[in-house]
């Protein structure tokens, strides 16, 4: 369970999945001379998950406290992506206890499962990842509705 | 209860009407009425047709396309989500998770409700809790009614408060999730002549009769007929105070663009507006749900 005070960082949390102690080197790795690692993700799966994984936590700690089975990966649907690029779809399990952290909303004591898709690539030697993270879904289990009033402009001729 | 509400906050030409019936009859005849159809036919939803018979045959509703029986049935189709047409027997439309009506995103007994919403309202304005059954006051408190849209689910509310000279005013709002085609202009402020304009599916704001917008000085211009009272001795109007328009600030495409890995996200807000302008007050024209000046709903 991750405390909100004390954070864990991308290297605790890379070894909290990996059973490893090579987050601080993963890390490193992601800063600079990161097309060795995106190779590693190509062909290491539990690299490639572990990094998904500790990546994620990151933000998702601020705002939930983890929830047993925390973390499942679709190895169906994981791996080399693109001609220089790693992915893995992954499901996170937390439950809404962080207030204030998540554009302001009271903790409002939710489980929720969280579905996404990490896909990590270079740039300029740096990891970059783009997260598609299903935010309606997350949304709906907070609650949250979409105001289905679509904003129209009041000029007819400006409508087009 | 129109399919035209740019705004959102209503009263329109049905909410005007069913006002005006509701203050000219006979309260205490209405409750009577109400209580009694509540109790012996609880799913029931002929009290919109039968408690205020009079309202139905206003000559107003011919400018409806449909006619007073379509609005009727606009409300218990659209509004209570109930199955049937008027010839036959109305009935409950399907349990959850199916929409009721053209509300999106929400099951719930609307016309329990509304029913309730009424008679309690009538309730406050005769002073007569719900078991008490004697005549209430002889002066009862006038109703005005309002339609908020686009919230969670459905509610009624009624407020009540004194008035000078020993009045009382009670106000049922009702406010509603979004319904399907609903809209909501980014500007008060109107410049088309007509509420409806050929080739657009939404309803716009307009400058049709009873639109008025206030001047401010130093600069800002006023719109409202010269012959009209001043926008202060209107006997009714319903002022919105905003910006003069309201622009989209991020159009988001993309919730999935590269970073670093390792950094904390922020939630996406889906659409963030910024208000631009002004501050207007604008009073909008009856067919785009405001009121007019005199209260009256003319044919």
């Amino acid at each position: 369970m991750s405390d909100p005070d004390t954070p864990m960082t991308f290297a605790d949390r890379y070894n909290q999945r990996s059973a490893t102690d090579e987050g601080e080197a993963i890390f490193e790795q992601t800063q600079s001379g990161a097309a060795d690692l995106v190779e590693r993700l190509r062909t290491e799966f539990r690299v490639l998950d572990a990094v998904a994984f500790a990546d994620m936590m990151v933000s998702l700690q601020q705002w939930f406290s983890d929830r047993s089975p925390i973390w499942d990966v679709d190895e169906q649907t994981s791996g080399p992506a693109g001609s220089g690029g790693a992915g893995v779809e992954w499901t996170y399990r937390g439950t809404h206890t962080q207030t204030g952290t998540f554009n302001g909303l009271p903790a409002t004591g939710r489980d929720v499962e969280v579905h996404g898709y990490s896909a990590f690539t270079v740039v300029e030697s740096r990891l970059d990842v783009r997260r598609y993270i299903d935010w309606a879904g997350l949304y709906a289990q907070l609650g949250l509705v979409v105001n289905w009033r679509v904003p129209i402009l009041a000029d007819p001729g400006d409508q087009g | 209860m129109t399919d035209a509400m740019p705004y959102h906050l209503e009263k329109g030409p049905t909410l005007g009407l069913i006002e005006t019936y509701l203050n000219r009859a006979d309260k205490r005849g209405v409750l009577k009425a109400l209580r009694a159809l509540e109790a012996d036919d609880p799913d029931g939803v002929g009290w919109l047709e039968t408690v205020l018979p009079e309202l139905w045959d206003d000559e107003a509703f011919k400018k409806a396309p449909t006619g007073a029986r379509g609005m009727r049935e606009h409300i218990i189709k659209h509004w209570f989500g109930y199955d049937g047409t008027s010839g036959g027997p109305w009935t409950p439309g399907r349990p959850a998770p199916a929409r009721t009506g053209n509300w999106i995103g929400y099951h719930g007994d609307v016309n329990r409700i509304v029913r309730r919403t009424f008679r309690w309202g009538l309730e406050v304005a005769l002073g007569l809790m719900p078991d008490e059954d004697r005549p209430g006051r002889a002066d009862p408190a006038a109703i005005e009614l309002f339609w908020v849209c686009g919230v969670h689910w459905f509610e009624g509310w009624v407020v009540q408060r004194p008035t000078p000279h020993g009045g009382r005013l009670v106000t049922i709002i009702f406010v509603t999730p979004a319904h399907e085609g609903a809209t909501v202009a980014s500007s008060p402020l109107a410049t088309s002549p007509t509420t409806r304009v050929a080739g657009l599916p939404n309803a716009v704001p307009s400058t049709e009769d009873h639109y008025e917008q206030v001047a401010f000085p130093p600069a800002a211009a006023a719109a409202g007929p010269p012959a009209r009272p001043r926008a202060v001795d209107r006997p009714y109007a319903t002022w919105v105070v905003t910006h003069e328009r309201h622009n989209r600030l991020f159009p988001l495409k993309n919730n999935a663009l590269g970073a670093a890995v390792g950094l904390p996200l922020a939630p996406p807000t889906l659409a963030d507006y910024e208000g631009v302008g002004g501050p207007v007050v604008v009073s909008p024209s009856m067919p785009a749900g405001g009121v007019t000046y005199d209260g009256w709903i003319r044919p």
